[in-house]
């Protein structure tokens, strides 16, 4: 076995372009890619942190944000433990999408995940288009844990993945699950109804 | 196997047709130096890993020879399709064994007696290639092998169910894998890594025992386990295959049953 104490799994979503590699890129890598081209499918990066001498292996999947890619995403949020929902401060069409991907989240996800709002770019604060307020706000009447960041000034960006792992770990053993049961159970998610999008005819 | 070199009769017409100038597979796969030996020779791929140079002449090389233009053969179909996948998935990619998966899934539908099943072949098998990965996707990560939702994991409770049901066979085993093992130990000189079967462990616990059964523990420790599998993976036909995952696929229990197939086999 390896040698680690937890291992979760966290999933970014949020529409299109609003910085979700980069914030797994200046966690995992400690970098600011500039230019990064959209996401294709879904691609994953591991880092191993430590909390309270505990080692934590944190599996981050990083999914497309655009609507082509969503069958493929969705695929991703069932054995998720945690979901980092991203939007872009400075954008506020990204903010008003909020719903939708609850939407999916209710749909698809695990019933027990941890989500946690997240908005991005806040190196752009003269573009601000959302109110810090109205996303607390939000997040709260939806039971969400909320933070703003910003991958390229490297706010916040470690403390979002630590939080959420400190949360994971409560929950894990608020649950005194041991390590073996925190990942979802497959067939544990809802049921996906596959017939929506084909039909028998 | 006759049946992935033949045509199929809905090839993507988008792609043959000579107007449009796409970079097709064909020409990818032959500028990079035979890609398609991996991603679709399916038992030279596997035989491969355990003794190559057999496998050069169990498989001639004109067996995956290309159709004249304008038609595809159902191995292209395939490839097509893992080639995406690999595409859609970077984290996942390509990793040997899925190809044994997604085989009977393409066989069952574009062999449906229903013209229409056989027209939405690809698609569909693209479609159900794609949920069945959700579900065991672990176990083709290689940084997750050793985890507790990875494949060694798997094949440690398939050994400790062996076990509990048969426990002379169980110290045999693991009688002869230990032996094998120092005898690889000491002629490495105990510091070469040991060659990678894991992706046969893979199809074999993934959702496919009949491919490849039961490679228990072959994983990391022998080679002489690699070549019962072989075996096993021969005695399994088609038919079988697919007779077995539909009883794997109706296991509420997703997968548990598995196991119990791969304990069974090696009893």
């Amino acid at each position: 076995m390896e040698d680690y104490d937890y291992l979760f799994k966290i999933v970014l979503i949020g529409n299109a372009g609003v910085g979700k590699t980069c914030l797994v890129r200046r966690f995992t890598q400690g970098l600011f890619p500039p230019g990064q081209g959209a996401t294709i499918g879904v691609d994953f990066m591991i880092k191993t942190v430590e909390i309270n001498g505990e080692k934590v292996k944190l599996q981050i999947w990083d999914t497309a944000g655009q609507e082509r890619f969503r069958s493929i995403t969705q695929s991703y949020y069932r054995s998720a433990n945690a979901l980092i929902l991203t939007y872009d401060i400075t954008c506020e069409d990204s903010f008003r999408c909020l719903p939708e991907w609850l939407k999916e989240i209710e749909q698809y996800a695990n019933n027990q995940v941890v989500t946690i709002l997240v908005g991005n770019k806040i190196d752009l604060a003269d573009k601000r288009e959302v109110l810090r307020q109205r996303a607390e706000d939000f997040a709260q009447a939806q039971s969400m844990l909320y933070l703003e960041t910003s991958a390229k000034e490297s706010d916040n960006v470690e403390k979002l993945f630590l939080d959420l792992a400190c949360e994971l770990i409560r929950e894990a053993k608020q649950n005194k699950l041991d390590n073996n049961d925190t990942a979802p159970m497959p067939g544990e998610g809802k049921t996906i109804s596959y017939l929506n999008c084909c039909s028998l005819n | 196997m006759a049946f992935f070199q033949r045509p199929t009769e809905y090839p993507c017409q988008l792609i043959l047709d000579p107007q449009n100038d796409y970079e097709t597979l064909r020409r990818r796969v032959e500028q990079t130096t035979l890609k398609a030996q991996t991603v679709n020779r399916n038992r030279s791929g596997v035989t491969n890993v355990s003794s190559p140079g057999k496998s050069l002449n169990l498989y001639p090389s004109n067996e995956y020879e290309v159709l004249p233009n304008g038609s595809e053969a159902h191995w292209e179909v395939v490839e097509r399709i893992l080639f995406i996948y690999a595409k859609l998935n970077p984290g996942i990619a390509y990793v040997q064994g899925m190809n044994e998966i997604v085989g009977p899934i393409y066989y069952t539908f574009a062999t449906d007696p229903s013209s229409q099943w056989k027209e939405h072949a690809e698609a569909d098998t693209f479609f159900c290639f794609t949920n069945l990965m959700s579900e065991n996707r672990d176990n083709f990560i290689k940084s997750l092998d050793d985890s507790q939702c990875g494949i060694t994991c798997k094949m440690e409770s398939v050994y400790s169910m062996l076990k509990e049901k048969d426990l002379e066979l169980h110290l045999k085993l693991v009688k002869t894998l230990w032996v094998s093992f120092q005898d690889r130990e000491e002629m490495s000189g105990g510091a070469q890594p040991l060659p990678p079967v894991f992706p046969l462990l893979r199809s074999g616990v993934q959702a496919d025992p009949p491919a490849e059964p039961v490679l228990p523990g072959v994983g990391q420790r022998s080679a002489s386990e690699s070549i019962l599998s072989c075996k096993l993976h021969q005695e399994f036909l088609l038919p079988d295959v697919i007779r077995i995952w539909d009883t794997l696929f109706s296991d509420k229990d997703r997968f548990h049953f598995l196991l119990l197939v791969c304990c069974a086999m090696l009893m």
